[in-house]
């Protein structure tokens, strides 16, 4: 356990790493942190199916979204507003509940985003304490200080706050384990990742092909449909699949395709990613997991409109990829700054100046750069371009990832 | 090491200096909060909306207001046009349908009635093109049939925005007295050791 927490770098990087965080989190803020906070402060007044409570009671709530992450999520966020409840303060409540734009100009909002946003700091951390742990000695440092000091994580996790790096952390743990041939307790991991958003299962498949015999691909079925039976049961409902399973991801992934008649799609993101699991399966390598979770996120993120947020679900096996081989550097640090480009041209102001509204209101009037390209040219179609030389470089790479060995 | 200097180098222009930057794409301020809505009024053929409105010291430059669009059904243009007292139009701005998301605070602007106006407008919202299918339906002001318009003004001095800015900023997080003295304490006490180390080195 002391091995696993040794900090690789410079205890003066490691604190300037935690200072940078520091600096960033209590400034920026993006809506839906507001959202799933305001929706999980129910579980303090014991709502255990709140997919079905915010059904049932959208007239009178001042925010009329849907719960549209797995239950643990609720769980875990309403678990935690109570614990840290005596550092929010009395007005805390209040504030999540003041739908006004204005709600953001309130005293306290500092120590609000501060305290939420606490447990990615310590999540952020034991990503990088993973990191070290799936690396040769030599390579932990180079590893961690890739994790740490890279602009774009800090950006993903402390600016748009969203929730990711709870099964993001979790992920890298399972992945862990699986390094050092505890399929189960891996399988088991990435369940619990998939119990706040649902993508981790995809890695499912890998961990089934990485096992030597029979017995553990079917412990591993096993773990995966009991695990996920038992979250998802106490609030199966029609409120739950309508909000959590009938969003995002999960029906975007089916979306993009090419209609062959008769009502058929050949659906894109179906076809690489089968086409991955076949590769897989035929790979007579040892499999290296990080190169599939890898393989698996980014063919879907070519193919489907994504959140900003969803490229942190990638970061770290990112980082290992170029902890393990620095070539690749050359195809990531453009992937990277395109895959950031496409989600800052959406129409949407908290993907880019709005963010900033914590300091002061004044920078939610300012245009956003899709309204200003609006004027001269037509931005879906400049976000098109990118995305799709987003897709084909990350294609491309995926292929030359797939028949090389990473070290 | 060059990534550290890179990632320590944004994250304190993205905090620090970003939003100095930001305030030049700033083209206009609200002259006073959202007012709080109460019910909404649809807007088409000739069902219009009005409000006479004092336009105050400072040059006005546009106005917003919330407005739904149902299953974002209406693509027609939307009319806000500034009459005098007299009748006569003085502006006008237009928005299509098709850029306003249900639900959302949108900016009608024109060019700038100066501050020497300093007089009453008569403000009429009119969608003459949409019908009652696909109209417009305006937020009223709570307990109110009078549109929650939000005065939008231009920026008078860049560097006197820039100041308000920044010590707004500061002031906000001062009230917060017991998180302000914790978290200051917690970030000097960190650059401190991240200081000290180097110089030990």
């Amino acid at each position: 356990m002391k091995q696993f927490f040794s900090v690789s770098v410079p205890k003066k990087l490691f604190v300037l790493a935690i200072l940078l965080r520091i600096l960033v989190m209590p400034f920026f803020f993006h809506p839906d942190i507001k959202t799933f906070n305001f929706q999980s402060s129910f579980l303090g007044s014991g709502v255990v199916n709140i997919y079905d409570y915010l059904v049932s009671h959208k007239e009178e709530l001042p925010l009329k979204e849907e719960f549209v992450y797995f239950p643990l999520t609720y769980y875990f966020l309403g678990g935690y507003q109570i614990i840290a409840s005596p550092l929010l303060g009395d007005n805390f409540n209040a504030w999540l509940s003041n739908a006004n734009v204005s709600a953001i100009e309130q005293v306290g909002v500092f120590r609000y985003l501060f305290i939420l946003k606490f447990p990615y700091l310590l999540l952020d951390l034991l990503v990088m304490f993973t990191l070290g742990n799936l690396v040769e000695e030599e390579n932990r440092k180079k590893i961690s200080l890739l994790w740490l000091f890279n602009p774009f994580t800090i950006v993903m996790i402390y600016m748009f706050g969203n929730i990711d790096i709870i099964p993001v952390s979790l992920t890298v743990l399972s992945l862990l384990f699986a390094s050092k041939g505890r399929l189960k307790l891996s399988s088991f991991l990435l369940c619990v990742a998939a119990g706040f958003k649902v993508y981790p299962l995809l890695f499912i498949p890998f961990l089934i092909f990485r096992a030597k015999d029979f017995k553990t691909v079917l412990q591993i079925i096993l773990i995966s449909v009991i695990f996920l039976t038992t979250i998802i049961v106490p609030v199966a409902s029609t409120s739950f699949f309508s909000s959590a399973l009938a969003s995002g991801l999960t029906t975007r992934i089916v979306n993009s395709g090419l209609s062959i008649g008769f009502g058929e799609l050949v659906i894109f993101p179906v076809v690489l990613l089968s086409g991955l699991f076949f590769f897989a399966l035929s790979d007579k390598r040892e499999i290296e997991l990080e190169k599939y979770f890898f393989s698996a996120l980014i063919i879907i993120f070519s193919l489907i409109h994504f959140h900003i947020q969803w490229l942190l679900w990638i970061s770290p096996f990112v980082c290992l990829i170029l902890s393990k081989n620095t070539k690749y550097n050359a195809y990531l640090l453009p992937l990277s700054v395109l895959a950031f480009c496409v989600p800052f041209l959406y129409q949407d102001k908290y993907m880019n100046f709005s963010l900033f509204t914590p300091i002061s209101n004044i920078f939610n009037l300012i245009p956003t750069p899709f309204s200003v390209i609006q004027k001269f040219y037509d931005p879906y179609q400049i976000q098109s371009i990118l995305h799709s030389a987003f897709a084909g470089g990350s294609l491309l790479f995926v292929w030359k990832l797939l028949k090389e060995k990473l070290a | 090491m060059r990534n550290v200097f890179i990632t320590v180098g944004i994250v304190l222009t993205t905090v620090f200096v970003v939003p100095c930057l930001l305030v030049f794409g700033v083209r206009y301020i609200k002259g006073m909060e959202e007012e709080s809505t109460g019910v909404v009024k649809s807007v088409y053929q000739n069902e219009v909306l009005s409000m006479n409105f004092k336009t105050g010291s400072r040059s006005l430059t546009g106005v917003g207001v919330g407005i739904k669009n149902p299953d974002l059904r209406n693509k027609k243009d939307i009319f806000l046009a500034v009459y005098a007292l007299d009748g006569s139009l003085i502006r006008e701005s237009v928005v299509n349908g098709n850029v306003i998301p249900d639900g959302e605070f949108i900016k009608f602007i024109f060019d700038p009635i100066p501050a020497t106006f300093s007089g009453e407008v008569r403000f009429v919202l009119s969608a003459p093109t949409a019908s009652s299918s696909d109209a417009l339906q305006i937020y009223l002001a709570r307990g109110n049939e009078e549109p929650a318009i939000t005065p939008l003004y231009q920026v008078d001095s860049i560097p006197g925005l820039l100041i308000s800015i920044y010590s707004g900023w500061f002031e906000k997080l001062l009230a917060d007295r017991i998180f302000a003295a914790v978290y200051l304490v917690t970030l000097g006490s960190l650059s401190i050791y991240v200081l000290l180390a180097k110089r030990a080195r």
